[in-house]
């Protein structure tokens, strides 16, 4: 099979999903042997960069470990206006919790807790509710064995991430002064 | 309020920001409209300003938050200690009690930036969509209305705002009438509302003269919303301005039956 009758099928079966779609989910709508997973990644990245280059509607983007057609941003003031549902909006202190939990999981809501210097039980409730965070284990070792707390792949598709490594780094945005050796470490 | 008007100032200037999501925000928030090191706190000064905005909220008779009161306790303490000679200066003496406050604030700072940085991003059915997203395009139910999470400073602010504007309604209650009783101020409202069919609630409130008038008449509003004859809506957070008012249903109870007084 040719890169661009591979491309073009591909292309098919991404229009079809409703889901980011791996490579591995891909190779499934193949007869054993068609085609194998490297022939898959290539199409899928050509695809990717042709969409990106032209000038679309939609981008191809990697989210949550697939591949899903997204409307490019530009568009969102027209797509708004004819949605009948508004934009789910989280509030400053549900970000903050999201943030906390993005960048430190698996964690306990008393860490969390720890960190906000607030209760955070509504604002994990809702989360849950929005199915942006799961509960991922529990602390063994711990007496009561608590909930640790982590993302979900929503988490990411609403946060245009293709995985977790893809969140920016701390130090990235870390823009205080830096401080004295070893004064810091005596809390965390 | 013990006739402190010095605290009307912080007042405004704080209810002209966000609201803050707990202490360590209030903290942050208050250090970089100082423009301090958060690693060399002037931590008498801090503190003052901090409980000056306890204070505050305590004399709008605001419940405060536990976790507002800690950090009050925390920072006082810290305050009291650096005032404090050390004796025993072989031990811990070179211990800088402010210490034990940078650590959070910075980690809460950084966290602060990391809920910036994801909301900044190219968000699902906000900036980006799928297809599928119009799904609810040919239903006539509308949509679902969300509940306003409002915290205690999105009511002070809203109270704020009732306080110290001064509207430029079409209409309103007439509390120029002596000694009115919620009940008659009841009744006026259903009869504006029954005229009108909505209302913004600063309307409500043209003629009123003090923080007593405006409690009569938002109780009016919250009793007439009780029994259904008006419903309350507000569009989203960001309205600060408080909600509007709709006709909902006439013929619920008639309120004048009863002694408001």
């Amino acid at each position: 099979m040719s890169l661009t009758n591979l491309k073009t099928i591909v292309e098919a079966l991404l229009f079809v999903s409703d889901c980011p779609m791996s490579p591995e989910d891909l190779l499934g709508a193949f007869e054993t042997n068609e085609v194998n997973l490297d022939e898959l990644k290539d199409a899928l990245s050509e695809l990717t960069s042709e969409y990106s280059s032209e000038d679309r509607a939609f981008n191809l983007k990697e989210i949550a470990g697939g591949y899903q057609f997204r409307t490019r941003p530009e568009f969102s003031i027209y797509a708004l206006r004819l949605r009948k549902k508004s934009p789910s909006r989280l509030s400053r202190a549900a970000m903050e919790t999201l943030a906390v939990i993005a960048y430190r999981q698996p964690i306990l809501r008393a860490e969390i807790e720890k960190l906000r210097g607030v209760d955070a039980g509504g604002v994990i409730k809702s989360l849950m509710e929005k199915d942006l965070i799961r509960i991922a284990s529990r602390q063994e070792n711990l007496p009561g064995r608590p909930i640790l707390y982590a993302t979900t792949a929503k988490f990411l598709e609403t946060f245009d991430l293709p995985s977790l490594a893809a969140l920016p780094t701390l130090d990235e945005i870390n823009n205080l002064s830096p401080p004295e050796a070893g004064s810091l470490n005596k809390l965390f | 309020m013990n006739g402190n008007s010095d605290n009307l100032s912080i007042k405004v200037e704080l209810f002209e920001g966000d609201s803050f999501t707990g202490p360590l925000d209030l903290l942050l928030y208050l250090l970089k409209r100082n423009e301090v090191d958060i690693y060399d706190i002037p931590i008498g000064y801090i503190t003052e300003q901090y409980l000056e905005y306890i204070g505050v909220l305590e004399s709008l008779n605001l419940d405060i938050a536990g976790d507002y009161l800690v950090m009050a306790a925390t920072l006082t303490q810290i305050k009291s200690k650096m005032l404090l000679p050390t004796l025993d200066e072989s031990a811990t003496g070179d211990e800088d009690p402010r210490e034990a406050l940078v650590g959070p604030l910075v980690e809460f700072s950084r966290m602060k930036d990391a809920a910036e940085l994801l909301s900044e991003r190219f968000i699902l059915e906000r900036d980006v969509f799928l297809r599928g997203s119009f799904d609810d395009f040919k239903d006539a139910v509308e949509s679902e209305e969300e509940i306003l999470n409002a915290s205690v400073f999105l009511l002070m602010e809203g109270w704020q705002n009732i306080i110290t504007r001064t509207p430029k309604p079409k209409f309103g209650i007439d509390f120029t009438i002596e000694s009115m009783t919620i009940g008659q101020i009841i009744e006026e409202l259903r009869q504006n509302l029954l005229e009108y069919k909505s209302a913004h609630f600063s309307e409500i409130l043209k003629n009123s003269k003090g923080p007593l008038d405006k409690a009569l008449g938002f109780l009016a509003t919250l009793e007439l919303a009780r029994t259904g004859f008006l419903r309350l809506y507000q569009d989203n957070e960001e309205d600060r301005s408080g909600p509007r008012l709709y006709l909902a249903n006439p013929d619920a109870a008639t309120l004048t039956e009863f002694d408001y007084r």
